[in-house]
């Protein structure tokens, strides 16, 4: 005879932990991301004044 | 990236709670995870999902319900931000007509990863552990046994294998469990029973292994088709029945098959009984392998073609891909070649007909490349790896695929990029140049050199080196020497070649000798070369260190030699001694020789005036003319007679040297300092000189020598110039009267001799001597004495070791030869590495030069002048 014998071997002090950890994971992707964001921005925004650049140097 | 597709890709990286079915017990953890749904209701529903079974069993069911559903939502709206984020850049982007940069797209799409990542990370945690079973017997969980191996299929071993491998981690894992569990009763025992299935399961899985292993024949038999055309396939361990590992590492259990069509070995039948019985002709892989090295081994006419075809290949595959001007695909052809070359080398080294060859190709592995048969395919493929690497330099230099060809030959096989580039291949050969690239390369650094030289070195500074050295050295003996040797290396070049020649025809020599034909022919290359060197009248390194080398070893034994000198030297010794001893009893016999002596000094030269001028109207010719007078010692004769024997004495001292020396080869002679013909003539004169004076007649020049000699001696002994010390005038006087005394003595000596002179002059007209009249022929005591004083210092001098016969002299002379040449040699060979050591430092500025680019920046004088 087999019996279902399954059971949760997370506390709730564990499961708690366990989910402070994964929140400040996704803060940090969070700040990456705002990171990113400026990064990029600038990188649009230095290629763009260099283009403006050469059409002033071209005209 | 929309945030449904973001929980798509979470979807499928996720795995979700085992469901737990009766069903499957036996599927585990690593299995059972099922994955979240790819909407957002699907996804919510599997977390329900996920919460529902955790409630069942879960205490804490809420609290993980909570912290995985508020998890959830937490990494969409992430996600979500991410994705506006990405769509705000792209706005941005579009905004001002440009492209959001490649990198930033990847970093948004690593960001969206992150958190699928920590969200599955999360998810993981609320997994279940594995189902156990309650049962009650060990057979009855045997069955739950997740092996579905079936070993009366007859499985690959290395299927088993790892099955064996399966188990032991499950059982590792379950004992862990079962320590872990302490006090549950139920899974306690689940998990012994558990245990003890899979251990069993493991033993059976062993026994069968080793069955495999110990009958492999039995069970190829039954499974294995026969391999017949397929070259290309290699044979796999169960074609060949036992474990590579035997084959390669124990090739003499194996022995060759006497044909090559996949007959069992003898020997190997013997070993295998049941084989006999059977006759199953089975193409194990081996046969061919061995067909394939027989044949090439043994010069098969269709080995051979085989070789040469794929020779052919290889080279026409060369061709290619220089016309293709593909670096990258020679390279890559040059590294499969020395892996081929590794295969082909040990596997002639593991079935090689004789433990001989097996060690001929072991060390062929090993680096020393020695080769069996010739031309080896070995060496062939050596070759082509020369010419595909020679080919890549050429590419890389910027030459056309045309060029190619010539270059190569010009280009050095040994090259520092190629060893960084592609390394020494563990068991390949070092890469050995051809002749041609070793010519090529000679002639190469001959034109660098001389380049460089010129531009380098002035002229003037070598040869005022050469000045400061030794002129003497360069002038005189240089160009003899180096023709000497230049010859004497050729010959020895061309009798060591036509002896390498002989070797080359004869295995049997070779054996004898203990030579390859490898080594035969890097010798001759060697060879090659320093002929060529010395055709070019340079001498190569090899051979002035050896040429030094061996007269230092001559060196080393001439004391040797110099040792038999002594005995000689005793012997002459002895010799003298001897004749001492007679002369001593002679004198003894009939006079005292101390007395004689002091009587000698103590004698007053008579004046010769006295005795010239003391008969009227007559001439002391007389006197002398007189033998009574000899009889009566008269002073001047005396003197005359003593110089004459002395004179004898000395010519024919040196008479008896002249002839040793002219026992001499023209070389010593000439290393003595003279010629032998000026010998000749010297020993002549002196011939005629002592012939006069046997006759009783003194040459006139000696004569008028020993006036000369005797003038300045008189001349001496009048101008001694007083002591510093204050002498009182007794003192002065006294050393006036000895000076007078000793002047007038050799003013009386003097005399006789001018008188001796006048009066001969008018009888002698037409000859050059004086007759000495009276003087014995027979030893004298006067000539006894003289000889014996002379031997007294003679004595001492060889007691001394300094002795002047032509012995010492030839052997002092050989000794001073040597060590000129050595010194030379040394010299030459200095010379030569300073010119190399500036030859490499301008090629390295030279380097320097260019990798700087351009040319040097000028002089601060030419850059003055020009600013100028």
């Amino acid at each position: 005879m087999i019996k279902k014998g399954r059971k949760s071997k997370l506390t709730i002090a564990e499961i708690e932990k366990a989910h402070a950890e994964f929140q400040a994971g996704l803060d940090s992707i969070q700040k990456d991301l705002r990171a990113l964001v400026e990064r990029t921005i600038r990188k649009i925004d230095e290629k763009q004044a260099e283009k403006i650049l050469n059409q002033i140097k071209n005209s | 990236m929309s945030q449904e597709a973001t929980a798509q890709n979470i979807s499928n990286n996720i795995e979700e709670p085992v469901p737990g079915d009766v069903e499957e017990p036996a599927k585990t953890a690593e299995t059972s995870n099922t994955e979240l749904p790819p909407t957002e209701a699907e996804n919510l529903e599997g977390i329900e999902e996920v919460s529902n079974e955790i409630l069942e069993t879960d205490p804490n069911e809420e609290a993980a319900e909570n912290a995985i559903k508020q998890a959830n939502e937490e990494f969409r709206q992430t996600a979500k931000i991410i994705n506006e984020g990405e769509t705000t850049i792209r706005d941005y982007a579009q905004q001002s007509d440009e492209n959001i940069p490649e990198e930033s797209i990847s970093a948004f799409k690593k960001l969206q990863g992150s958190g699928e990542k920590l969200l599955k990370g999360f998810l993981q945690l609320f997994k279940k552990k594995p189902e156990l079973t309650d049962v009650n017997s060990e057979t009855e969980l045997e069955g739950l046994l997740e092996l579905d191996l079936d070993l009366t299929k007859n499985p690959e071993p290395s299927v088993v294998r790892s099955h064996v491998k399966a188990i032991d981690k499950k059982i590792a894992v379950l004992k862990i469990q079962q320590n872990t569990n302490a006090g549950e009763e139920l899974s306690q025992r689940n998990l012994k029973y558990e245990i003890i299935a899979y251990e069993k399961r493991r033993q059976d899985l062993e026994d069968y292994l080793n069955f495999r292993i110990q009958t492999p024949k039995s069970i190829k038999k039954e499974v294995k088709p026969v391999l017949a055309d397929d070259e290309e396939e290699e044979p796999t361990l169960e074609d060949l029945g036992i474990a590579k590992k035997s084959i390669f590492r124990r090739p003499q259990k194996i022995t060759r098959p006497k044909t090559t069509k996949g007959e069992i070995d003898t020997e190997e039948v013997s070993a295998n009984p049941t084989m006999e019985t059977e006759k199953v002709k089975v193409d194990t892989g081996y046969e061919r392998l061995v067909k394939h090295e027989e044949a090439a081994i043994n010069f098969d006419l269709e080995a051979v073609k085989l070789e040469a075809t794929y020779a052919a290949n290889r080279r026409a595959g060369i061709e290619a891909l220089i016309k293709a001007k593909n670096i990258d695909g020679l390279i890559e052809s040059v590294q499969k070649m020395q892996i081929i070359w590794t295969n082909l080398a040990e596997a002639r080294s593991n079935f090689a007909h004789s433990r001989q060859e097996r060690v001929l190709y072991k060390k062929a592995l090993r680096g020393d490349a020695i080769i069996v048969d010739q031309p080896s395919t070995l060496d062939l493929i050596i070759r082509d790896i020369n010419r595909a690497k020679q080919a890549v330099d050429s590419l890389r230099a910027g030459l056309e695929p045309a060029q190619v060809e010539e270059e190569a030959l010009a280009k050095s096989a040994e090259d520092a990029w190629w060893d960084e580039k592609v390394g020494t291949l563990a068991g390949a050969p070092e890469i050995i140049p051809t002749l041609e690239e070793k010519k090529a390369e000679v002639v190469k650094l001959e034109e660098e050199k001389t380049e460089v030289v010129q531009a380098v070195i002035e002229p003037e500074k070598i040869e005022e080196e050469k000045e400061e050295e030794s002129k003497e050295i360069y002038e005189a003996i240089i160009p003899k020497e180096l023709e000497n040797l230049n010859k004497t290396a050729l010959k020895k070049i061309e009798e060591r070649m036509r002896e390498l020649d002989r070797l080359a025809g004869s295995r049997e020599m070779r054996e004898k000798q203990n030579i390859s034909q490898r080594q035969i022919e890097n010798e001759m290359r060697l060879l090659i070369d320093q002929q060529k060197e010395l055709l070019h009248q340079n001498i190569p390194d090899e051979i002035v260190k050896a040429e030094i080398e061996s007269l230092e070893k001559e060196i080393q034994n001439l004391p040797k030699e110099l040792k038999k000198y002594p005995e000689t030297l005793s012997e002459e010794t002895e010799r003298l001694k001897e004749q001492q001893k007679v002369l001593a009893d002679y004198l003894e016999r009939g006079y005292d020789l101390e007395l004689v002596e002091m009587e000698i000094e103590a004698e007053d030269i008579p004046e010769v005036k006295k005795e010239t001028t003391k008969t009227e109207g007559f001439e002391v010719i007389e006197v002398v003319n007189t033998p009574e007078k000899v009889e009566e010692k008269d002073p001047s004769l005396q003197i005359i007679e003593r110089f004459s024997n002395e004179t004898y004495n000395t010519y024919n001292r040196r008479s008896v040297e002249i002839s040793k020396l002219l026992e001499f080869d023209d070389n010593t002679i000439i290393e003595s300092g003279t010629t032998r013909k000026a010998l000749e003539t010297e020993l002549e004169a002196n011939k005629k000189i002592k012939a006069e004076l046997e006759n009783g007649k003194i040459p006139a020049d000696l004569i008028k020598d020993k006036i000369k000699e005797l003038t300045e001696q008189i001349e001496f002994v009048l101008d001694i110039t007083l002591p510093d010390a204050p002498l009182t005038s007794k003192e002065v006087e006294k050393m006036h009267a000895t000076n007078k005394k000793q002047a007038e003595k050799l003013q009386a000596e003097k005399k006789v001799f001018v008188d001796y002179l006048k009066r001969e002059k008018p009888q002698t007209t037409t000859s050059e001597t004086v007759p000495i009249v009276g003087i014995e022929q027979a030893p004298s005591y006067q000539a006894d004495k003289e000889e014996f004083i002379n031997l007294k210092s003679e004595l001492a001098f060889l007691e001394m070791d300094k002795s002047p016969s032509v012995e010492t002299n030839k052997k002092k002379g050989e000794l001073a030869k040597k060590i000129r040449k050595i010194d030379f040699w040394k010299r030459y060979r200095d010379i030569a590495e300073r010119e190399r050591t500036l030859v490499t430092e301008a090629i390295v500025d030279k380097a320097m030069e260019l990798k700087k680019g351009g040319k040097k920046p000028p002089a601060p004088e030419t850059a003055a002048s020009s600013v100028v």
